[in-house]
Order: structure tokens, then sequence, then C-alpha cells
């Protein structure tokens, strides 16, 4: 004889697969969770560094006057022509070209001066203004090139991000999926038990062997009670010994099936379920029976 | 997937990744150290004076037979000793000046062109590390870069600097010997109503 298993265990049966269940639900949250922070914190950083990259990038363009004017100067020292050479006499007489010497009493010292002096400021104002016109885009192939290293480090950055989200993340992501997997799988066993279990511990349910032996044992015992052996078991003579002994097995069948109705009943009140008067009064009659 | 095959190739892409932007970083800083160490300003002032210097010597030796010229006419026209004389040289003088401004900034434009080519080259070098994320590779291509920029830059040699003022040196002589071509003194005696330089030939 097989008997009822006891409800509490069906109970921490499912009750344990669903805690199964949601632990493992949890795990994936918090490794996807982890998963996702840390993408986060790694975009966060990358963009801090590409807006650090973009600061600099504009920080370029903060003094462009101050800068075009410092490259004019230095630009004008770099173009900044030497004065043709001072070439000298057989006797050591300086030539012409000497605006301090000049080669007679025709020309005055001051006059050459005047005319070289003239001549050396049309010179210096032509240097000044090219090398003005030039330190625009002098500055700006210097601007250009920074820029270009800022961009290059954006761009860098921008495929990080771009193949950790198409080449870790989604690998990190099925980890997380699939981090959760024990307990999920603990919980459907749990609960497959728990279901197995149910018939037996609630009772009845769909093909349940044992309860359906029970059944058997109990219209047996039934109708041998009741002399009926010819329908349950026609040979048994009436009133034989066996079909005495046949009666009280019957009887001890009853007893089973009652016990059973007793247990579905009560497992019915707890779940919650509306018993009807006739249950209710059963239920009575069991435990005054058994006080 | 298992889940302890999902964790191996999670952090096999995850170090994949890491060591991939770690190698892209650390190239593309050794890459942009070698070429700025290379390549820095006192590296370019350098070659910017050799290219000034590889103009020297053909200015010079035009800025002589240029001068010459010059003193030879005006010693033909009688005018060396004169005002007129420290003006055309002082014009020469100014000649002088601008062709050698001419000359810096040719070296300057040339060393200007030379550092974009390199910017360009680091740039290509750095494109090809990200794409391959070979730091070997990159860093054997920085080299050749290096060594290929480095190269001496074509020297291009001067044009006639100085025909602005003597081209028509040696047409004056010529019209000179001719009598065609002479300088009134503006000096008129009873005499001799218009004095002339003298023709020399």
């Amino acid at each position: 004889m097989i008997q009822a298993i006891p409800l509490w265990v069906y109970y921490a049966l499912m009750a344990a697969g669903t805690g199964a269940q949601m632990m493992g639900e949890r795990k994936v949250s918090q490794e996807r969770a982890k998963a996702m922070r840390e993408e986060s914190e790694r975009r966060a950083k990358l963009t801090r560094e590409n807006e650090g990259s973009a600061e600099k990038s504009k920080q370029l363009f903060a003094n462009t006057a101050g800068d075009e004017a410092a490259r004019a100067k230095q630009l004008e020292t770099q173009i900044a022509p030497s004065a043709a050479p001072i070439t000298e006499g057989a006797g050591g007489q300086a030539r012409l070209l000497d605006p301090n010497s000049p080669p007679s009493a025709t020309s005055t010292v001051g006059q050459a001066r005047d005319i070289f002096g003239a001549s050396d400021a049309r010179s210096a104002a032509r240097t000044k203004a090219n090398a003005a016109a030039g330190a625009f885009s002098s500055v700006f192939q210097d601007y250009s090139n920074a820029l270009g290293r800022n961009a290059q480090d954006i761009d860098q950055n921008s495929a990080s991000m771009r193949n950790w989200n198409q080449n870790v993340l989604p690998y990190r992501l099925q980890y997380a999926n699939e981090s959760g997997r024990d307990w999920s799988t603990t919980g459907d066993i749990l609960k497959l038990a728990g279901t197995i279990m149910a018939p037996m511990a609630l009772g009845g349910g769909a093909g349940a062997q044992t309860a359906g032996q029970q059944i058997s044992a109990a219209r047996f015992g039934d109708f041998a009670s009741k002399g009926f052996g010819g329908m349950a078991g026609g040979s048994i003579p009436f009133g034989s010994a066996f079909g005495q002994t046949a009666a009280g097995l019957g009887g001890m069948g009853a007893g089973i099936v009652a016990d059973q109705r007793l247990q579905e009943l009560l497992a019915l009140q707890r779940l919650g379920h509306r018993l009807s008067p006739d249950d209710l009064a059963y239920i009575a009659s069991q435990e005054n029976v058994m006080h | 997937m298992g889940k302890g095959s999902a964790g191996r190739e999670a952090r096999r892409a995850r170090q994949e990744e890491e060591a991939r932007v770690k190698r892209v970083s650390d190239g593309t800083r050794a890459i942009r150290g070698m070429f700025d160490q290379k390549f820095n300003q006192s590296y370019w002032d350098a070659e910017q004076a050799k290219q000034k210097a590889s103009y020297m010597d053909d200015f010079t030796t035009q800025w002589e037979t240029a001068r010459k010229g010059l003193e030879a006419a005006l010693m033909r026209q009688g005018i060396y000793d004169s005002t007129e004389g420290v003006t055309r040289m002082a014009a020469a003088r100014k000649q002088y000046k601008d062709k050698d401004e001419m000359l810096n900034q040719q070296a300057l434009s040339t060393i200007q062109a030379a550092k974009g080519k390199t910017i360009a080259a680091q740039d290509n070098v750095i494109g090809q590390l990200r794409s391959s994320s070979d730091l070997n590779a990159a860093n054997a291509a920085a080299a050749q870069q290096l060594a290929f920029q480095s190269q001496p830059i074509p020297y291009s040699p001067l044009g006639s600097v100085f025909t602005d003022f003597t081209a028509g040196l040696a047409e004056q002589a010529q019209q000179e010997r001719q009598g065609t071509n002479r300088y009134n003194l503006g000096i008129s005696t009873w005499a001799n109503p218009n004095r002339y330089t003298r023709n020399v030939g």
C-alpha cells in the first residue's frame, strides 16, 4: 500500500522550485546589470576622454589672433633678408653698398644713409607684410595637425566603443543569460518533482496509478462487504470464509478512500477553496470519528 | 552554448578587445613619439637653413655678377660717385634683400610642404595600425616613413634672380657706345650749355 505524501512536502518542493527560478532570474539580472554597468562605465570613460580631446581642439582656437600675431613675428624673423654683402675695393675702400661710407664727396654720408635707410624700411615693411600674410596659414597648419591628432583619438575611442558593443557585449550578455541556468534548472527539477507528487499529495489526479489502485481496492472491499462478490469477484461464494476475509479487506479499502477524501477536502480547504455543506459535514463527521 | 563556454567566450572577447585597444594605443603613442622626436622644430629649422644654404652659392654668384655689371655701368656713365649712383645701388641693395627674402620664403614653403607630407605619412602609418592592430608592422612602416621623409629635398636651381636691374645694362652700354644714350648732367655753362655724361666704350 502506498502512503499519501504529506502536503507540506509538495508545498516545499513547489516553493523551493519557485525560489530557485527566482534565484536564476536574479542571477541573470545581476550579470546583465554587471555587463551593462561595465559597458556604461567604459562608455563614460571614453566619452570623458573624447570630451577632453574636443576641449583641446576648442582651446586651439581660443587665442587665434594672439597665435597669429606671435607666428607673424616668428615668420618675420625666419624670412627676414640679410643685407647685401659690402664689398671692398682693392685699397680696402668700402664700395657703394656701405651706407656709412659713400665713395665720394658728391654723395654725402647723410644722403646715402637716407637713401639706403628708405630702401631698408621698404624691405622691412615688405617682410612684415609677407610674414603677416603667411601667419594665418602657418598657424592653421599647426591647428590642423593638432586637430587631426584629436580627431584620431576620438575616432579610436569611438572604434573601441563600437568594437566593444559588437564583439564583447553580446558575449557578456550571452554569459549573463546562461549564468542563471543552474538555478533555473534546479527550479524546473523541483517543480517537476512537485508536479509528479501532486496527485499523491493532493489526491486523485490524472493517471495516478497508486490512486487507481486505492480506488480498485476500495471498490473491491465495498462490494465484498456488501456481499456483492459476484460483481467484483463473482467466483467467491457468498458467505464463504474467503468472502468474509475479502469483506474485511474491503472495509480497509473503504477506510483508505475515506482518509483520502478527508485529505483532499482538507487540502482544498487550506488552499482556500469554498467547500460544500456536504463536504464540511463529512470533515466534521470524520473528525468526530477520529476523536 | 553552455554557461562555462559562454563565460570563456566572453572572457576571450574581452581580452582580445582590450589587447587590441592597448596595441593600438601603445602603437599610436610610439609612432607619434618617433615622428615627434625626429621631426621636431629644431629639425625643421635646420632643414630650412639647409634649404636656404643650398641656394646661396648660386644666389651670391648671381649677385656679384649683377653688382659688378651695375658698377661698371655707373662708371661708364660717370655717375659712379653721385647721388644717382647711390640711389641705383640702394635699389640694387633692396633687390638683393627682396630676393633673399624670396629665398627664405621658398625654403620655408618647402619645409612646410615637407612637414605636411610627414604628418600625412604619420597619419597613414597610424591608420594602418588601427586597421591591422599589428604593432610590429606599424613600427616597420613608421621606420620606413621616417627614412623616406628624411631624404634630402631635391634641389631646384634658381633662375636669373637679378634680371630686374641687370637686363638693361648691356643694352645701355651698347647705346652708350653709339652715343645715343647719354645722361644730361643739368650743368650749363656759356661755352657748353648741356653737359652730358661720358660714354664709355
